[in-house]
């Protein structure tokens, strides 16, 4: 380590950067991509998109399980909403274990009410989960590595900003036409800078979610973090039988909807009733939190309760469940920021946004480490070190390799037929495999090529996403953006602009890029010259 | 709303960048005076004070302002992609840049008709 404050903090960015760095890129993909799970699963269920809800949705959820489950110590709703346009129905038969497991149901289109049979996919929620926990380790050591990993993205974000001589004066600098290392650092700096605010926050809160892996000890439980559960209630038995026709009448669900909506400012997302034979309460959830400091739990719906006398309809109770301490407050603002919990469609956009600048730092990050050493460190003939090579291979695994499986995963959900056994499993089976080939292919092939191929391949994947749709599926952008399912089109027009963006980075690297071929002359060329001639 | 509060956002980084020596001479072909670049920087604030305040209205103040860093951010990204174009466009460029601003005007118009 070399004297000076700012050059011990350049130093540090620089190690604490590059060591988890691999790593952090693939938590920022995935962990962005996760802003859109629901919706990301959906759209690898094509069996569910022709849903649209209409005004009798819920009156027909209610008549169903009726039918379906007339002896059901409960039932469970799950209303169409913005993320996810289908019907969803569970109930507990009498006897059945607590929790989720317990859970029997089913999904409907929204509309017509037909039973869909979706596929097997491990969906958004792989990508989830693989962004905190990684994948077939046990699941503490996953937390544990992702958790150092972030630890290291905090001190690289505060070792950053004190390296940042310019903070201010490059704001707004970026300069991808002078190419080499200036703009890789100026593109570094952009995506860090502009999403700062951001950056902070995912990463801080980060560590927050960890708390219970990284300091077990400080829980009153001593690091069981109330695992396991209670016991289940022994004391249930099945007394008689009903019928559908046993069932009191239940008041209209509308109204009792339109209550609640007028109350909270957002539409219920989810229908719970206890006992529908007897006491039959139907209790509300809002779809989404509207409050930071509530608790950002472990699914998307709200925290606020309302209940409703389902014979007569009549509200009988609210709980908002706010936060009474403080700490525990803060720690529900910091755990709704990370998840995005209370955010509405543009606000998860905007999440979304943010999380491609914060990949794109520890891309650019990565990148830069290697072309700065590469320059210092070149030989009189031109070639690098050795280590340096290496370093630069495993950076091209690490982002366009992991791009490349990303875009598999969505090809495989495409192509694997549809009644195959354990076909989630095998989705993520193909995202790891095509990823193995694409951390040994860097190694294989010269530098340039290695970053030309695989840019290509994977600008190449994700614009076969949306054709491939078209070929399999009758869920493609000329019949979704008619019918305006944004949800679907969505996800289709963002991997055909991720193609262009890996394209166009394909050509560039590859040194054909048109833009830069443009000889200057006349008055911008002055303005450049001007702006080249002021530069270090 | 929210068009309208991200085509304020977008203004203000626009007018804050304009302030600077490097992005006043790329795009308006000069370096900004003093007292020019004080009121950039002035006007630039205020949009930006301003988006916060569409925000507060539409999600409330504490989502309000999550929800504006997130707008500055987005407006901020956007602006510094679309910059190196002003720089690269021979002859035209600077006005090109500077036609920036009637595209969040419209984005602005289409905010107050959509409510």
């Amino acid at each position: 380590m070399k004297g000076g404050f700012r050059q011990s903090m350049a130093w540090l960015h620089a190690w604490v950067g590059i060591l988890p760095g691999w790593l952090l890129f693939a938590v920022f993909l995935t962990g962005t991509i996760a802003f859109f799970r629901t919706e990301v699963t959906f759209w690898m269920q094509p069996e569910l998109h022709a849903s649209q809800p209409g005004p009798e949705t819920a009156a027909m959820a209610m008549e169903r399980l009726r039918t379906l489950a007339p002896n059901a110590e409960s039932w469970v709703v799950g209303l169409p909403e913005e993320r996810s346009p289908t019907l969803s129905l569970s109930w507990r038969e009498p006897g059945a274990p607590p929790g989720r497991r317990g859970l029997t149901g089913t999904v409907l289109d929204a509309g017509s009410g037909v039973e869909l049979h979706p596929r097997d996919t491990a969906g958004g929620n792989f990508l989830y989960r693989f962004h905190y926990e990684l994948y077939a380790l046990p699941r503490d050591w996953g937390r544990a590595i992702v958790g150092i990993a972030t630890m290291a993205m905090f001190v690289a974000i505060l070792s950053g900003v004190i390296t940042h001589r310019r903070i201010f004066k490059d704001f707004f600098t970026f300069r991808p036409a002078k190419g080499g290392q200036r703009s890789w650092l100026d593109g570094h700096n952009a995506a860090a800078v502009l999403g700062l605010p951001f950056h902070l926050m995912i990463t801080y809160s980060g560590l927050v979610l960890f708390i219970s892996t990284l300091m077990p000890w400080a829980l009153d439980d001593g690091g069981r973090h109330g695992r396991g559960g209670a016991p289940p209630d022994a004391e249930t038995t099945v007394e008689k039988q009903l019928t559908p026709a046993d069932l009191p009448e239940f008041a209209p669900i509308g109204p009792v909807l339109a209550q609640a909506e007028a109350l909270w400012g957002i539409p219920a997302g989810r229908i719970m009733v206890e006992d529908p034979a007897g006491a039959a309460v139907i209790t509300l959830a809002p779809r989404r939190n509207t409050r930071l400091s509530a608790h950002s739990g472990s699914g998307s719906i709200g925290v606020e309760r309302l209940h409703f006398d389902g014979r007569s309809g009549r509200l009988i109770g609210r709980d908002d469940n706010i936060e009474e301490s403080a700490v525990q407050a803060t720690n529900n603002v910091l755990g709704s920021l990370h998840r995005a919990r209370f955010a509405d469609t543009t606000m998860r956009w905007l999440f979304f946004l943010a999380g491609v600048a914060g990949t794109a730092m520890v891309g650019t990050g990565l990148i830069l480490w290697t072309v700065k050493r590469a320059k210092q460190q070149a030989r009189p003939d031109g070639t690098i070190p050795r280590h340096i090579e290496v370093m630069e291979r495993l950076n091209i695994a690490a982002i366009t390799g992991l791009t490349i499986a990303v875009g598999a995963y969505f090809v495989a959900n495409r192509l694997l037929p549809v009644d195959m056994a354990d076909r989630a499993g095998w989705e993520i089976r193909v995202f790891f495999a095509v990823w193995a080939a694409f951390i040994l292919h860097p190694f294989l092939r010269p530098l340039r090529v290695g970053w030309v191929e695989q840019l290509t391949i994977a600008a190449g994947l994700f614009a076969a996403i949306p054709l491939l749709n078209m070929a399999v599926t009758g869920s493609h952008l000329f019949v979704t953006l008619p019918a305006g399912s944004w949800i679907v089109a969505g996800f289709d027009l963002i991997c055909l602009l991720t193609a262009l963006g890996l394209g166009a980075t394909a050509l560039k690297v590859a040194g054909r890029w048109p833009v830069a071929a443009v000889r200057p002359s006349g008055r911008g060329a002055r303005v450049r010259r001007r702006a080249v001639g002021r530069v270090e | 709303m929210i068009a309208l509060a991200l085509a304020v956002s977008y203004i203000g980084m626009l007018v804050l960048c304009l302030a600077m020596d490097r992005h006043g001479r790329d795009v308006l072909g000069r370096v900004p005076g003093r007292g020019g670049r004080l009121a950039a920087r002035l006007l630039g604030s205020a949009l930006l004070a301003g988006a916060l305040v569409l925000c507060f209205d539409r999600w409330g103040h504490a989502i309000g302002t999550t929800a504006w860093l997130g707008l500055v951010t987005v407006a901020g990204l956007v602006l510094i992609l679309l910059l190196p174009f002003s720089v690269r466009a021979a002859g035209t460029g600077a006005r090109m840049a500077c036609l920036l601003a009637p595209l969040p005007v419209g984005a602005m118009a289409m905010g107050v008709f959509a409510g």
